[in-house]
């Protein structure tokens, strides 16, 4: 039991190195998404969901991504040793990492295609 | 007893041959120092052992039982490399709870850390960082350790009260030690190896480095 809660505490502080770019990325990808909403919504008076234009953007959240890992494993190839030593194999960590961060993702642009709707129906 | 054997071990980079069918064996209780040149394959055996360097070919086995990718277990073996290893933005407490050590036996063991309980670790000098991830590795619940360069860096005083921490510690474990600081290496090790022209050698006599031309 002790050995998964620090598992997971490893997993968490890889990801730390890299939340608030990555969060950033999320952002800047779902003010995008909002703008082609609001784009096609004058142009057809009519909203289809923001989910319409996510693609764009998941290649760009995903290509940033790889970037940042490329980064990692170039800048900070010494710290793998750091979670190497608590049993974590680096494809465990950058795969947990990169889904925890795709979550975080997908729930923002969620809760901007909410509000938009929301925005729509109060205006 | 626990035991570490290596057998076989053969590296190349770009054709040319590192290591050439080495074969060391590590006990638990045990001391064990790697000499060698620079550039003679010392940290790439460690990290060939700790299973992040493939090798041409190698054979790990713990117990007599062959083992792959050794650092997946993490209660048989852990590797403290020559860089610092610890992200720069973790502080003491963290570090000290992910490796199940004690932080308060340290800073009794070491008074000047506890002066600067929450500056992260980045901010620490280069020798107390080195100190730290030494002790962290030593300490940590593990039956074999493996320290490239442990004495580097560290001030006398330290390099003295870290002898006696891995005096205290090989009773529990076996710990594998590479490091140029021979006199110190020579204090504390059991058994000792060189690693020379890509072969090791047992070395059973301090004189024998000077016949195979490691100190003059």
């Amino acid at each position: 039991m002790i050995n998964i809660y620090r598992h997971c505490r490893a997993i968490l502080i890889f990801y730390r190195a890299y939340c608030i770019p990555a969060f950033m990325i999320t952002l800047f990808c779902c003010y995008g998404a909002r703008i082609a909403s609001v784009a096609q919504i004058q142009d057809h008076k009519e909203f289809y969901g923001i989910m319409m234009f996510i693609a764009p953007f998941f290649w760009i959240k995903t290509i940033t991504n790889i970037l940042m890992l490329l980064y990692l494993i170039q800048f900070k190839a010494h710290e793998r040793f750091f979670y190497a030593n608590l049993g974590i194999r680096r494809g465990e960590l950058w795969i947990i990492t990169f889904l925890m961060d795709y979550m975080v993702f997908f729930m923002a642009v969620y809760l901007t295609g909410l509000s938009l709707k929301l925005t729509l129906i109060y205006p | 007893m626990n035991k570490l054997e290596i057998d076989s071990v053969t590296l190349e980079f770009g054709g040319k041959r590192i290591l050439s069918d080495i074969y060391m064996r590590f006990e638990s209780g045990k001391v064990t120092g790697i000499l060698g040149r620079n550039g003679s394959g010392k940290s790439c055996l460690l990290r060939i052992i700790f299973g992040t360097l493939q090798a041409q070919y190698s054979n790990i086995r713990f117990n007599g039982r062959a083992i792959f990718k050794p650092y997946r277990y993490p209660e048989k073996i852990r590797y403290m490399p020559q860089e610092s290893f610890i992200p720069k933005y973790l502080k003491l407490k963290t570090i000290f709870e992910l490796y199940g050590c004690n932080l308060q036996v340290f800073k009794n063991d070491f008074p000047e850390y506890g002066k600067d309980r929450n500056k992260p670790f980045g901010q620490w000098s280069f020798g107390q960082k080195r100190l730290v991830e030494t002790y962290i590795i030593l300490k940590s619940a593990s039956e074999f350790v493996m320290l490239d360069e442990p004495f580097s860096y560290l001030m006398p005083v330290h390099v003295e009260k870290l002898k006696e921490i891995i005096r205290i510690e090989k009773a529990g474990k076996g710990i594998l030690i590479t490091d140029h600081l021979y006199h110190d290496l020579l204090d504390i090790t059991d058994e000792l190896y060189m690693i020379a022209d890509g072969g090791s050698l047992p070395i059973r006599d301090p004189g024998e480095l000077t016949t195979y031309g490691y100190i003059s």
